[in-house]
């Protein structure tokens, strides 16, 4: 689709049309469920907190305006509604570990054992990353899980740039000390 | 470069520009203990990329669409509501009401006033009738006359007759 496209779709459903939505909703699901899901760690919560995110989009879509793009609003209110959840008593209370069997491997050439290994150390980065505080574990997963440039990551968090670096420092410095207990006593190969 | 501000660089690494980069790489070649902490980082991001080959996907997206639309369609219906009760409170509505409450108001106690007057002009003339304004001084005067009756009448009441025999005993 063309951007040209795109914003008419936009525009269509910021006047009321729910069918130009449900594309909006198709096209943008998949990102927003990774994100939710990287921040929260379980399904249920994940796909409760996109569909509050669509909501909270359809109430202020008439407010949109091309300055920004849609991806970084999107991307700021998931982001924003997962530290709100975060810090809620009852989230705290049922959090459990991280639930690999819903997760997509990309690359179909790996073999059963490597997968394990990915498996394992997804597990570890994901548990690791629920010990950074709020400001860290957004900017580590917009950053270095979601692939965000830094730009983007500052539009999305309303951040300036110095203070997400501060952040995106700590976050790694801790994730290396972390990681590093890992791979020195399991002694393994890293896959290139 | 001190190996300090190397250690203070290195973890942004991937976000300096070309030239801080050379800085760094320069005091790679003279710093071992610097060396081996980059090959820390390094081996944690290729940690790092492995672990994001997990990318997280809905196992089942169409399900997911419908509950998000039946959510939308459940929020235009809420919708109308809520516009129907911003239109309420607004500042127009709300002063129209004010001036309409007021009017009446005024109108009701201009009325009783109006009645009062009458009233008492007719009063004078006439006895108290029913329907017109409560008068205080016309009713006690309505009850000590009924009073009176009932004291000078016989009772027939349990009540009378205890109390006389009462006033017997004590006499």
């Amino acid at each position: 689709m063309t951007e040209q496209e795109i914003a008419g779709i936009i525009r269509r459903a910021a006047d009321g049309d729910s069918e130009a939505f449900r594309v909006v909703v198709t096209q943008n699901q998949s990102f927003l469920y990774s994100v939710t899901y990287r921040f929260l760690g379980n399904v249920q919560d994940a796909e409760d907190a996109v569909q509050e995110v669509f909501v909270r989009l359809w109430k202020n879509l008439p407010q949109y305006r091309d300055e920004i793009k849609l991806t970084t609003w999107l991307y700021r209110i998931a982001v924003n509604l997962c530290l709100d959840v975060l810090k809620s008593s009852h989230h705290r209370q049922q959090r459990t570990q991280v639930d690999i069997t819903d997760y997509a491997i990309l690359r179909s050439d790996r073999s059963t054992d490597d997968d394990v290994q990915a498996q394992e150390l997804h597990r570890l980065v994901q548990e690791a990353a629920s010990e950074l505080t709020p400001k860290q574990k957004a900017v580590f997963i917009l950053r270095d899980l979601e692939g965000l440039p830094v730009e983007e990551v500052c539009n999305i968090l309303s951040m300036p740039a110095g203070n997400v670096k501060s952040n995106l420092y700590c976050a790694r410095q801790q994730m290396s000390e972390k990681l590093k207990k890992y791979y020195q006593s399991t002694d393994k190969i890293i896959l290139q | 470069m001190r190996c300090k501000e190397f250690q203070q660089q290195v973890y942004l690494y991937r976000e300096l520009t070309p030239s801080e980069k050379k800085v760094l790489d320069k005091h790679l070649t003279m710093c071992d203990a610097c060396s081996k902490l980059m090959d820390q980082i390094s081996h944690m991001k290729s940690l790092m990329q492995q672990a994001n080959l997990f990318k997280p996907e809905v196992k089942n997206p169409h399900p997911l669409t419908e509950r998000i639309m039946r959510a939308i369609t459940a929020q235009q219906k809420s919708n109308v509501l809520d516009d129907v009760i911003a239109y309420l409170h607004s500042y127009l509505v709300r002063s129209v009401v004010s001036l309409v409450s007021i009017v009446l108001v005024s109108f009701f106690v201009y009325e009783q006033q109006l009645t009062g007057i009458q009233t008492n002009e007719k009063a004078s003339a006439q006895p108290i009738s029913r329907g017109t304004r409560l008068d205080m001084k016309d009713f006690l005067d309505t009850y000590w006359k009924r009073r009176e009756k009932r004291q000078a009448e016989p009772s027939n009441s349990r009540y009378a007759y205890y109390k006389s025999q009462k006033a017997e005993i004590k006499l």
